[in-house]
């Protein structure tokens, strides 16, 4: 069932749309995935996103002529408060989230026409290959390199910290093509599948215990040149607008609001969902993800419009990125002596997983551009300082 | 801790020198396992009579003060091992000597040489007199959770009728290990009709069981200060050596206020902790015990978990990494900042005990 095409989304009231989407996460999602301390691999939730493409849910936020839900900000939030709310895992999204819109900002029709329905339909599973050893917060050092020999280039490097990289069959590469140029100026935007032959991954060990990162070597890839997004020597700015569509992902609501769910059932579990202490604190947190919603709001407005995101868009990545852990550490902190069991820990009749929102708000504020990397973005470019 | 007389800085030299048995090697390797500990260090530090440092010399033990051993807690917590020192030679062993009853003597003989490893089960350590497990013609009966060691020979189970000691391997006895987050386990154990006849008695009141929960506290904050002066010192190392656009980071100022904020959050915790110690070896009547215990293990913990989480920031994705021995203590400040009290419950105790707030004539 293809809605999508068929569907105004944005026409029904808001409450309307609430309920039909919370009623479709109710009924289909599989219990046993809500709420999971760690990112879910391909193999436990493929079927659900599957199912997902197959009803047009999968990309609520492209637009409709690409196949998208093409919600408004306010329905967007809805969405994003429903899947929270459900305790729905996310998946191995960058395909949706970031590949897609720097598609249909910057690839060619053919390349659109090419790659968006495999990631609409999940075939195409997509890591983000920028970040090197040596090039982490100064990522325009990288030095993996793509030279060009005839219809194709040759990727020789290293990847690292690529999430999920063990689960994607294609990742998108900030690869060096001019070794002359300054700094910025000599990088492209490459399109890999993994399965060609000179790619290996290894997969690294987290502080939570679990292998969501990887090492990603690349020996001698071969890749069709066509597999270049944006022109050739100017992926910086490809790579750019990219991180724009993460910051805005890393910055909605959603963190933040996962971890009040949990924070919520703790608490009724603990019986303290009554106590004034505790209460002004959640309150006191919940006074902030409503107000983030409403500044988020305004940068998904500027989406929707086509435009591209402006620097200010690191205000979200930072909002939702500290509020999550603060929401993280209240969990700890009202979870008393049990805060420091790892997994799943039966509380009263319940069973919740304390730890799994620290960890995973953790490195929120260093991934996608550190926080301070977000500082000194509005400090110069906002700012001017 | 900085050691004041020559005797610290020996016990302090000696458990430093003993701490480069403590490779990272060892200490992941006994993640996940049963003991949570190496049973052969154990042994090698009742050897060097470091588990009698507590207990009086009558008792067999070396009459040591609470300064001394702090001097070993703190390198244990730099090293950041496995072995229960706070948990078993200060909190259970404490228990053991403070007690009364006629179990006490030649348990603290084995206590002291390693050759019986004891852990306290007293229910909702913040919180002991909410004890849910009953003693009554003989038996006890009941639950307890989060027991550390979970892994020991035997354990002291309080009661509102006081304390008793229970062999592992008693009948009617069982326990669940639950993962704590640095790997290690806590015990949640159940009693059905375990028989505790007199001779098993340790105490007769929970007033030793209560005193000894305050020393932990202050000896689990100390551990804690040795974690955080070594996170400290790993950062710094990091920013010094880290290089991102041509320099290296540490040259950042926005990240050399950050470092010196640590620096300030590692100095506050160890000397209130300090403090706190050297007071354990003066008279303090019991309320004055527990406002310190509250406040030193309080400091302890927000120190540490502000140094915890801004480590792994300093650090970057590397620092996120179980590779890399940051995240050994990231794990073992969420474990032990739980554990004992959080800072929420105990400010909370703090405010129950503390006098009255006055408001001071203008
Ligand atoms: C869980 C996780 C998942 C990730 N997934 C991916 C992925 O899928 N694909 C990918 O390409 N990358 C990924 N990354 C990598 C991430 O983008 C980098 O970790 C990040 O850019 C920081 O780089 P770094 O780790 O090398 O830290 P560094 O750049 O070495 O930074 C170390 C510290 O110095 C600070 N710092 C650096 N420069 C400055 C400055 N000029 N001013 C002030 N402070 C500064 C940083 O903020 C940080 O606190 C992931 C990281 C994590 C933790």
């Amino acid at each position: 069932m293809n809605t999508s095409s068929t569907q105004d989304w944005n026409a029904l009231d808001d409450d309307a749309f609430r309920a039909l989407i919370r009623s479709r996460f109710e009924a289909d999602y599989p219990t046993h995935l809500r709420y999971t301390s760690r990112r879910l691999r391909w193999h436990e939730n493929g079927e659900w996103y599957r199912h997902m493409s197959a009803m047009g849910w999968i990309a609520p936020a492209w637009p409709v002529a690409h196949g998208g839900m093409g919600l408004s900000p306010t329905k967007l939030l809805i969405f994003h408060e429903e899947q929270e709310r459900w305790g729905i895992g996310r998946f191995q999204d960058h395909g949706i989230l970031m590949v897609g819109p720097v598609l249909i900002r910057f690839g060619t029709d053919a390349q659109r026409e090419r790659w968006l329905p495999h990631i609409l339909s999940c075939e195409h599973i997509w890591a983000q290959g920028y970040s090197e050893p040596n090039a982490g917060s100064d990522l325009a050092s990288l030095r993996t390199e793509a030279r060009i020999e005839g219809d194709e280039f040759v990727i020789t490097g290293q990847k690292i910290w690529t999430t999920l990289a063990q689960d994607a069959t294609h990742m998108f590469v900030l690869a060096r093509t001019d070794k002359q140029a300054k700094k910025q100026a000599g990088i492209s935007f490459i399109l890999v599948d993994l399965t060609s032959p000179g790619v290996r991954v290894r997969p690294i060990r987290d502080l939570a215990g679990h292998e969501e990162f990887n090492e990603v070597f690349f020996d001698h890839v071969r890749v069709p040149i066509d597999h270049l997004v944006g022109p050739l020597n100017a992926g910086w700015d490809v790579a750019k607008a990219l991180l724009g569509f993460e910051r805005i992902h890393i910055g909605s609501p959603k963190l933040p609001q996962y971890a009040l769910g949990i924070l919520a059932k703790l608490a009724q579990l603990r019986g303290c969902h009554t106590d004034p202490v505790f209460k002004a604190r959640f309150n006191a947190l919940r006074m902030d993800i409503e107000d983030h919603c409403d500044i988020y709001a305004r940068f998904v407005e500027i989406v929707k419009r086509g435009e591209p995101l402006p620097d200010e868009v690191s205000v979200l990545k930072i909002l939702a990125t500290e509020t999550f852990q603060r929401a993280a550490d209240l969990i700890l902190e009202t979870a008393g002596p049990a805060a420091q069991l790892h997994g799943s820990v039966p509380i009263g009749d319940g069973l919740v997983d304390l730890l799994g929102p620290f960890y995973k708000a953790m490195p929120a504020s260093i991934y996608g551009g550190s926080n301070e990397i977000q500082r000194n973005i509005l400090a110069k470019n906002v700012l001017h300082l | 801790m900085i050691p004041r007389t020559d005797q610290h800085r020996l016990l302090a030299d000696a458990a430093r020198e003993f701490s480069a048995e403590h490779t990272p090697a060892r200490l992941r390797a006994c993640r996940l396992r049963d003991p949570e500990f190496d049973r052969t260090i154990w042994t090698a530090i009742a050897q060097l009579g470091w588990l009698g440092l507590l207990v009086d010399e009558a008792d067999g033990g070396l009459g040591a003060t609470f300064e001394d051993m702090g001097q070993l807690v703190y390198a244990w917590g730099r090293a950041c091992a496995p072995e229960p020192l706070v948990a078993s030679a200060v909190l259970a062993l404490r228990t053991l000597a403070l007690g009364d009853g006629p179990a006490r003597s030649h348990l603290l003989q084995q206590c002291i040489d390693g050759s019986h490893l004891l852990a306290l089960a007293a229910d909702s350590i913040t919180d002991p007199t909410n004890i849910s497990v009953t003693y009554a013609q003989g038996v006890l009966n009941g639950t307890c959770r989060f027991v550390v060691p979970a892994h020991a020979d035997g354990y002291l189970v309080a009661t509102h009728a006081g304390v008793f000691h229970v062999l592992a391997n008693s009948s009617g006895f069982s326990l669940q290990r639950e993962t704590r987050a640095d790997g290690s386990a806590a015990a949640w154990i159940t009693l059905s009709n375990v028989a505790a006849p007199p001779v098993q008695r340790v105490a007769s009141n929970l007033n030793g069981c209560l005193q000894a929960i305050d020393e932990a506290r202050i000896l689990c904050a100390i551990e804690m200060s040795g974690m955080a002066a070594r996170m400290l010192e790993l950062t710094l190392e990091y920013l010094r050596t880290r290089e991102q656009f041509g320099q290296a980071i540490g040259r950042f100022q926005a990240l050399q206020h950050r470092a010196v904020d640590l620096y300030l959050a590692e100095q506050l915790a160890r000397d209130v902790t300090q403090a706190a110690c050297i007071a354990l070896d003066t008279p303090l009547d019991t309320t004055a015990r527990h406002l310190l215990a509250c406040r030193a293990k309080a400091r302890a913990n927000t120190s540490l978990n502000r140094i915890a989480r801004e480590a792994v920031q300093l650090h970057g994705a590397m620092g996120f990494t179980d590779e890399y021995q940051l995240g050994l203590y990231v794990n073992r400040t969420l474990t032990l900042s739980a554990w004992l009290g959080n800072t929420t419950d105990l400010q909370a105790e703090y405010a129950a005990h503390a006098n009255d707030i006055e408001v001071l004539s203008a």
